[in-house]
């Protein structure tokens, strides 16, 4: 599904050179769990961005679904957001002026979605994530944990074949996280490709890979079975 | 309706934008729709008349020698002989005017009517219809009067009044029709027409009568006006020869008598282009400094928000839709503005109804063509404010965009640095204008008029048993205690005088100079305080029929050495001089030179009584004043004017400009105060981190507090520079048309600069406190 190939990313000052990402070389296959680990400033969010398409490489060929997505346009790009990728942030990134509803709304509205359709789609995940109760209070009325289950409840809403959540438990506590972590899981197992971005080795554990990155170089890959 | 609730909330959560982008907003709007009311009624004079296009006035440029006068009246042989010498004329009419004068009907007395006289073809020239009454006939007999519906109503209690008799100033007048008042954007106002043959027929030789004629549709206009114009400047001729002056004729259409006509006067007060100028420009700045305000808030209220708009495209949001939002949510808020506008003008009527002194109807405010003209104005307002996020928000980087950062490195937007300084360029130049103004009409007021116009007091009104016994009068008021002297008149001091030609006696070869004469009555002179320089005042000797007083000017445009005892030619008989005085304002205000006058005392005629107090005057000295009057008009009403309040009335125009001013330049004031204040906050809170780490390594409250306010008084200070180099030609320029003025001192500069430094420092000063002497451990906390 995903096939990076000898990716670099940097940044130039006047006299050197400063490497985000060297040479990394990545295949993830549809249905995969992912999870990139490494100090920071190592470059997982870049990477991640990178696959995201919110950022572009220096060098080297991103393939999506086998298509260079690294050739892409703005218009494609937009498609592509719209269509086969969803995103979970660190800061969750909810729309302060919109309620859950609306919130996990949007994507499906810039999808070009018919009303009745979307009343049922998020009618499903709030009934799935429960939190049907909630549906009409806004980001900051919740806790960070409730505010990242509305965030993935949007990353997903929309079908995405291939979910990026940039350190999803971050911003939260360990029960809430756990939680979290545990709803990554089953959606992976009901078939939904996922690349996480964590610090912590037990959440990274969720993840079939492991990826260690280290100065923008993939260090060492681990079978977790 | 989706969008309209995001909005709502957007407001909600942004106090910023509610009580500072949407009040700024709707203040500069509601200022521009009051604004141009008084814009829209100075340009719609004399549009009313159904044959506006066809109406033309006749115009007389007298020249004699260097000085030229531009006189909007003929002789009455304009209409006698014109209509009949041009083919293309299909009616004519001309206006003679009457003053104020006294109404008797058989129970009540009225004052204070404005009496015009006019022609049978009145209402055809200018397509007018009678209420009641025959309109070929109304003004075709002697002493017949038509009324104004209002007038009727006011002395009959209904408008069916025809036939009845008034006396008009002890004549009757037998009422033939009744016609609806003409609207107040007419160049001529009147209570009561009178035919024009009702006019005493001794008046008919001068040049006193305002010409109009209604051309014919099917006439070749520009050969018709030729003609005129050549008709007109042949009969001058006559009448200029003996002055050695030339006149040429020139015919003005009536829809341009308001505000572009040659002449010097007219019947109602000229309208002044460049007030409205004056008036659009500030109506246009204030919309101005309130859109760029909005503008500028909207971007940096767009810039707060990235994290928003970079989560949106994250979901798949593109530019059209991201634009899409900009515009609609700008879109609605720029028509809460407009709502609130509405709102705000419906509330601020009656004050501007009271400053521009007429009344106001909604219907005028609100028109089709002002609301379109707003609605045009947010049109753009909504396409730049909404276009700056949608090109520039919508292409950010998303990486950064959803850290909340975006190009951290500049620390002030150009859009920001242009606000400022238009902002506060505007605001100093009317706080400067407006100081200056008021300096000048101030100076104005306190020019010395050569005499002393306090405790005296005027009466007007006279019937003619009164002015038969003047001197009796006379003579009995000055034995009241707090009488100090006594006098009366022809004319009267701040209103027309007579125009008269004058030369030295025995000069045979040289021509006339065009002169002023006041004809007055012994007692005149000591009443007013007129300053003698040379010789006397006129007394009760029979030889002072004859004789002369000139002020300095005559003198001097006479080149006399030594005027007393010398004789002169005015009228026809020679006329000694028994005295000049000193030069003083008497129908000019101290806006102008002051022209050559001619004191005489031969008229037994009188228009006004005069009396100097001691001080104060009671009700009771009234009632003992009004008794005298009374022994020959039982029916006299103590009916006075303060000539001080005379010559203070003769900058009413100048000063309701000024209010006008006034409240657009605190207008202007309030918005940029909001503004910047918005801005500093805005700019305060992004740079709070900053703040914090200086704090941290060190740095005292008062180095970022110099820091702070530096960073925005620099662009005052730019902004100040532009508008002294506006100011200083604008108000030269304005200046000079006043012959007594003052001279555009530094200080002003230096009192509005430090003025609007003071706006400036208020507006940032605040903000920047806060964020100086906040703990910096609370600062570094907020990333």
């Amino acid at each position: 599904m995903i096939s990076l190939k000898k990716i670099y990313k940097y940044y130039d000052n006047k006299y050197e050179r400063t490497y985000i990402l060297k040479n990394v070389n990545l295949e993830v296959a549809e249905g995969d769990f992912v999870s990139v680990m490494g100090p920071s400033g190592a470059g997982k969010s870049t990477l991640l961005n990178i696959i995201g398409l919110l950022d572009d490489p220096n060098e080297g060929e991103y393939f999506f679904l086998d298509q260079p997505a690294h050739q892409l346009n703005e218009k494609k790009k937009v498609d592509f957001h719209r269509h086969h990728v969803g995103f979970i942030f660190q800061a969750f990134h909810l729309i302060e002026e919109m309620t859950v509803y609306e919130n996990i709304e949007t994507p499906l509205f810039y999808k070009g979605m018919k009303k009745k359709e979307r009343q049922s789609v998020i009618a499903d995940l709030l009934d799935r994530f429960n939190m049907v109760a909630k549906k009409d209070l806004f980001p900051q009325q919740l806790s960070g944990g409730q505010q990242q289950l509305v965030g993935i409840a949007r990353a997903i809403a929309g079908k995405p074949k291939l979910l990026l959540a940039d350190e999803p438990t971050g911003n939260l506590h360990h029960d809430q996280g756990k939680m979290i972590m545990d709803l990554l899981k089953k959606l992976n197992e009901e078939g939904m490709t996922i690349i996480q971005v964590t610090h912590n080795q037990e959440f990274a554990n969720y993840g079939k890979r492991i990826i260690r990155l280290t100065d923008g170089e993939i260090e060492e890959e681990i079978l977790n079975n | 309706m989706k969008q309209l609730r995001y909005t709502f909330r957007t407001l909600k959560r942004n106090p910023l934008l509610i009580f500072v982008t949407l009040p700024g907003l709707a203040f500069g709007l509601a200022a521009f729709l009051l604004l141009s009311v008084y814009v829209r009624h100075e340009l719609s004079y004399d549009q009313q008349f159904p044959t506006k296009d066809r109406v033309v006035r006749i115009v007389n440029h007298v020249v004699e020698k260097q000085s030229t006068e531009n006189e909007p009246i003929c002789l009455r042989d304009a209409y006698n002989e014109i209509p009949a010498k041009v083919p293309g004329i299909e009616a004519a009419t001309q206006l003679y005017r009457g003053w104020d004068v006294n109404v008797d009907t058989k129970t009540q007395r009225f004052e204070k009517k404005e009496l015009l006289y006019a022609d049978p073809g009145f209402f055809k020239v200018f397509g007018l219809n009678l209420l009641a009454g025959n309109q070929e006939t109304a003004l075709r007999d002697l002493n017949t009067v038509v009324l104004t519906g209002q007038t009727a109503k006011q002395l009959f209690g209904t408008t069916d009044c025809i036939g009845k008799v008034i006396s008009i100033s002890d004549q009757p007048f037998t009422i033939t029709g009744v016609i609806k008042k003409l609207p107040s954007t007419t160049h001529f106002q009147f209570d009561l027409l009178a035919s024009m043959s009702s006019v005493h027929p001794e008046r008919f030789g001068g040049l006193d009568f305002f010409t109009y004629f209604l051309l014919n549709a099917h006439a070749n206009r520009a050969q018709t006006l030729a003609q005129i114009n050549r008709v007109n400047s042949d009969l001058m001729k006559p009448w200029a020869a003996p002055f050695d002056m030339k006149v040429t004729s020139e015919t003005e259409p009536l829809t341009r008598i308001h505000l572009h006509t040659k002449a010097d006067y007219d019947l109602s007060e000229k309208g002044s282009l460049g007030s409205i100028y004056l008036i659009a420009g500030l109506a246009f700045f204030i919309l101005l400094i309130a859109m760029i305000n909005y503008i500028n808030l909207y971007v940096l209220h767009g810039e707060k928000r990235i994290k928003e708009i970079a989560s949106r495209k994250a979901l798949g949001a593109d530019k059209r839709t991201l634009a899409k939002l900009f515009y609609t949510e700008t879109g609605i808020i720029s028509f809460f503005a407009l709502f609130l506008a509405v709102w705000l003008t419906g509330i601020a009527r009656p004050w501007f109804a009271h400053l521009m002194q007429r009344s106001l109807p909604a219907s005028e405010l609100f028109s089709p063509s002002g609301i379109l003209i707003v609605l045009g104005f947010l049109a753009l307002l909504v396409l730049i404010s909404g276009a700056y996020p949608s090109f520039h928000l919508s292409g950010i980087n998303l990486v950064t965009g959803l850290k909340g950062q975006r190009d951290t490195r500049r620390k002030r937007s150009p859009l920001s640095i242009l606000s400022v300084v238009v902002q506060f360029s505007v605001a100093i130049f009317l706080i400067t204008s407006l100081v200056v103004i008021r300096s000048q009409i101030h100076y104005l007021k306190n020019v010395p008029l050569g005499f002393n116009a306090s405790n005296v007091i005027g009466i007007s009104g006279l019937n003619e048993e009164t002015k038969a016994h003047a001197k009796t009068i006379q003579n009995e008021l000055n034995k009241m205690p707090f009488v100090e002297s006594t006098a009366y008149s022809r004319h009267r001091m701040g209103s027309g005088s007579s125009g008269q030609g004058i030369k030295l006696y025995g000069n045979t070869t040289g021509s006339f100079h065009g002169i002023n004469e006041y004809r007055i009555h012994p007692g005149f002179g000591k009443t007013m305080q007129l300053r003698l320089l040379q010789g006397r005042f006129f007394d009760d000797r029979k030889t002072d029929q004859q004789a002369i007083i000139l002020n300095e000017a005559a003198v001097k445009m006479l080149g006399i050495k030594d005027p007393i005892g010398k004789l002169v030619i005015m009228h026809t008989d020679p006329m000694k001089i028994i005295g000049v005085v000193h030069d003083f304002y008497y129908n000019s205000s101290s806006s102008e030179k002051i022209a050559p006058l001619a004191l005489t005392n031969y008229d037994t005629g009188l228009q006004y009584f005069f009396f100097r107090t001691s001080g104060t005057f009671t009700k009771a000295e009234q009632k003992q004043v009004t008794s005298v009057f009374q022994q020959y008009d039982p029916n006299f009403i103590f009916s006075s004017f303060r000539l001080t309040d005379i010559y203070n009335d003769k900058f009413a125009g100048e000063e309701r400009v000024l209010h006008l001013i006034s409240a657009g330049t605190i207008l202007a004031i309030i918005i940029s105060f909001m503004g910047i204040m918005a801005l500093s906050i805005f700019t305060t809170v992004r740079r709070t981190k900053e703040i914090g780490v200086r704090k941290v390594m060190g740095s005292s409250v008062q180095e970022i507090l110099q820091l702070l306010l530096f960073d925005m008084l620099i662009w005052v200070v730019a902004a100040m520079l532009v508008a002294f180099a506006v100011d200083y030609f604008a108000l030269n320029n304005w200046l000079s048309n006043y012959a007594n003025r003052i001279s555009l001192h530094p200080g002003y500069f230096i009192l509005s600069g430090l003025l609007a430094l003071l706006v400036a420092l208020a507006a940032v000063g605040w903000q920047s406190w806060r964020a100086a002497t906040r703990n910096p451990v609370d600062a570094l906390r907020y990333e």
